[in-house]
């Protein structure tokens, strides 16, 4: 709860992977409600997966 | 054995699409648009016929111009044109609608992306636009149509072309008045006048009753976030009082700005974009305060006497900073942040003495 998927749908697509680590990705279990919901049906859930394979790549900072 | 398609979640989607939430500002922004035709004529209407039809031309050209895909059929080239009509005086020629829906569009919309990546509120900047470019059409407000008189709902067509017709009569707004000469802003205005709108001003903006319909429908189809406009509407009240409080009309200044001038049509239609406003409370809070208190700034200090569309250019600008303030992520511990800041201390302490055993090296 709490996390923001449209924030790192945006961080994700810039590139930017420093500012998502600072989102509490890994708490994200993939449910896809945050797609579910988007009026845009944003691939929001790929998103949040892309962001936890890159933090974890990172090695989990 | 057959074979299973295995596909990610979510595996439904919600009924809410871009183009029906785009379908309920439509229909909220009727109330409005009926409004200035029964009080100005069919000349309004006509202005926003040009408007939404060239921003979803611009919109149009622009997405095959650049070879993307044709994006307006979501809607919202529409909302934004009848938006931006409703923004202007019910007097202005025709090309005003025109340029400043392209500008809307073309250079506050497509250039910085499409939908949901405008850095600001198009129709509010193209409106900022157009009153730079054209003050003097864009300060001139008229009457309502006043039907006894022999005049009919077509007879601000002759404002088309030319503006210096005399057969409009100049009013002040109250706004207007209160920038002036100061002294009492709503003589010979009665409430009820400016909450129906017979009075002077844009032609969506006067009907308080019309716009609060409609915002009033935003909020139960749960398409704004009411916090904004409470908060934003709220906030220009306390300013007001706060800022008139030594003049003799306290109660006709904050009357006379909540029902007349941008604000009620600024506060729901446009500082509510979702691109454009924050989503956590904080920072809808700071927004929200902070929109009155620029807008009562403009107003008093500024030159025009309206203070709404720059007070929403500004707080979108700095909405990017807003959103940095995040809630606390579920099963995030509270702890956590002592331990920052308890790690920062001692980062900092660490540092300083380090600096001063080098320092005292040097000697």
């Amino acid at each position: 709860m709490n996390l923001l998927p449209k924030d790192v749908d945006r961080y994700i697509l810039s590139g930017d992977y420093d500012e998502v680590a600072k989102l509490g990705v890994m708490n994200c279990i993939e449910c896809g409600v945050c797609s579910y919901t988007c009026p845009a049906k944003r691939p929001l859930v790929q998103s949040m997966r892309l962001a936890k394979k890159e933090i974890r790549a990172r090695g989990n900072k | 054995m057959s074979k299973y398609i295995v596909s990610s979640s979510p595996h439904i989607s919600s009924k809410s699409t871009t183009q029906k939430l785009m379908l309920d500002v439509i229909i909220a922004l009727s109330p409005a648009t009926i409004a200035s035709v029964l009080l100005y004529g069919f000349y309004p209407l006509f202005l926003m016929v040009l408007s939404v039809g060239t921003a979803v031309f611009c919109e149009w050209a622009f997405n095959l111009a650049l070879k993307k895909q044709n994006s307006t059929r979501d809607l919202s080239a529409i909302v934004t044109g009848m938006i931006f009509a409703l923004c202007l005086p019910p007097v202005v020629p025709f090309y005003v609608a025109i340029v400043g829906a392209a500008f809307a569009i073309i250079i506050v919309k497509m250039l910085f992306g499409g939908i949901g990546r405008n850095f600001a509120n198009p129709a509010a900047t193209a409106r900022i636009f157009v009153m730079l470019c054209w003050a003097g059409v864009m300060t001139k407000f008229v009457a309502p149509i006043d039907l006894s008189n022999g005049a009919n709902l077509f007879s601000y067509f002759t404002h088309a072309v030319n503006i210096n017709l005399p057969d409009a009569i100049t009013t002040a707004t109250p706004l207007a008045v209160i920038k002036g000469a100061g002294g009492n802003p709503v003589e010979g205005l009665s409430a009820l006048d400016m909450f129906l709108g017979r009075i002077g001003g844009s032609a969506g903006e006067v009907s308080a009753l019309a716009v609060l319909i409609g915002g009033l429908y935003l909020t139960i189809r749960r398409v704004i976030d009411v916090r904004i406009p409470v908060i934003y509407i709220g906030a220009t009240v306390v300013f007001t009082a706060i800022f008139y409080a030594n003049t003799g009309y306290v109660g006709e200044y904050v009357w006379s700005g909540l029902l007349s001038g941008g604000l009620l049509f600024g506060a729901f239609f446009m500082a509510t974009d979702y691109a454009t406003s924050p989503k956590s409370t904080v920072a809808v809070v700071i927004y929200g305060v902070l929109l009155g208190f620029i807008t009562v700034i403009i107003r008093k200090f500024g030159s025009y006497p309206e203070g709404v569309s720059f007070a929403i250019l500004l707080m979108n600008i700095v909405t990017p900073l807003l959103e940095k303030i995040r809630p606390r992520v579920f099963g995030q511990p509270k702890k956590d942040f002592v331990l920052i800041i308890k790690n920062k201390r001692a980062e900092r302490e660490a540092k300083k003495a380090l600096k001063s055993a080098e320092g005292g090296a040097n000697d």
